[in-house]
């Protein structure tokens, strides 16, 4: 099946405004970061579970890939390479949020507790409007519980509607790797959501 | 497993699609482009930006500095005589450059004409006048 024209643009717009940022083209970096900004901040929420967190992380992420532009070499698409930056970046966040537990375990974390859907997203259109809100939080509560690598692979897929080899790419391991972790991943969530995710699930 | 990973797989997309098409709050978008310029000025070009702007103009003194440098250094093909001009201890080189065998019949051909070597061979005859 032929790719539509305007996704042959946009990756090779993407791919050209890459490779002029790696070589210190500063707008040109701005212009990927406000076509990439806000997926970013999605997936980044959908890992970390907190709005603020997700804003700061997806900013040190742009700037961690800022600086290693030149290592870019455009094999695969800009946005998979942010992506995968920023799976690896909210991974060390959570490692270093769990630390900070361990060794501070009689304080309150500093960092704020999981935020609502209504925080984050803004008001229901009438497509959002066929899951209530009450549902939404708890499906995104109960995958922010699996482990990390099946809460990045639920959430790139069902939450981002990434397809599975496009997972595999973004968090660098097999097919057969993403499938199974999503295998697992679904199977959580339906005994967590058993009473209301319904039985085509 | 295939067809109930996939059966699986298609009920989650369908059953979770409005969650795919929230739209996230300005509030966390306003102000991010200029946050982001303001860290990436901070922390300066990208590493190896200028390196690769400058490459095609330093690659070429680069590439011949590194073959004068193995001229100079690389031993040549055939094997230097060093000693050529000092006709006693070329024998003795000659010698050591075979045991190391680095001394090939192609050298021994290159050095010497026939002529050179009968007359060296000659002149090692002991003549009587001179042990006289």
């Amino acid at each position: 099946m032929p790719v539509p024209r305007e996704n042959v643009d946009a990756t090779t717009d993407e791919r050209t405004l890459a490779l002029r940022a790696g070589e210190g083209d500063s707008e040109a970096f701005s212009r990927l970061v406000d076509l990439f900004q806000e997926r970013s901040i999605r997936i980044a929420y959908s890992f970390l579970g907190n709005a603020e967190d997700a804003r700061d992380a997806t900013q040190e992420a742009f700037v961690k890939a800022w600086q290693a532009l030149p290592s870019f070499r455009g094999g695969s698409r800009f946005s998979t390479w942010l992506y995968r930056i920023l799976a690896n970046h909210c991974k060390d966040r959570l490692r270093q949020r769990k630390a900070r537990e361990l060794l501070f375990f009689w304080k309150t974390p500093d960092e704020g507790p999981a935020d609502p859907p209504e925080a984050v997203f803004r008001g229901r259109g009438p497509a959002e409007a066929t899951m209530d809100g009450e549902l939404e939080a708890r499906i995104r509560k109960a995958a922010g519980e699996l482990p990390f690598r099946q809460r990045c692979v639920f959430s790139l897929r069902y939450l981002e509607g990434f397809a599975l080899d496009e997972i595999a790419e973004t968090l660098g391991i097999s097919l057969g790797a993403v499938k199974a972790n999503l295998w697992q991943a679904c199977r959580k969530m339906k005994s967590s959501l058993a009473d209301c995710i319904g039985e085509e699930a | 497993m295939k067809e109930n990973f996939e059966k699986t797989d298609e009920a989650f997309m369908k059953k979770l699609r409005p969650l795919r098409e929230r739209r996230l709050n300005e509030r966390l978008l306003s102000g991010f482009t200029a946050s982001v310029e303001r860290k990436i000025a901070s922390a300066g070009s990208p590493v190896g930006a200028g390196i690769r702007r400058w490459a095609p103009f330093t690659a070429a003194p680069a590439i011949l500095g590194l073959v004068a440098l193995l001229w100079i250094t690389y031993p040549a093909e055939n094997v230097q005589l060093a000693q050529l001009s000092d006709p006693d201890a070329l024998s003795a080189e000659i010698a050591a450059l075979k045991d190391l065998g680095e001394w090939t019949e192609a050298d021994e051909r290159g050095v010497w004409t026939q002529e050179e070597s009968l007359e060296i061979e000659l002149s090692q005859v002991e003549t009587p006048s001179r042990i006289g």
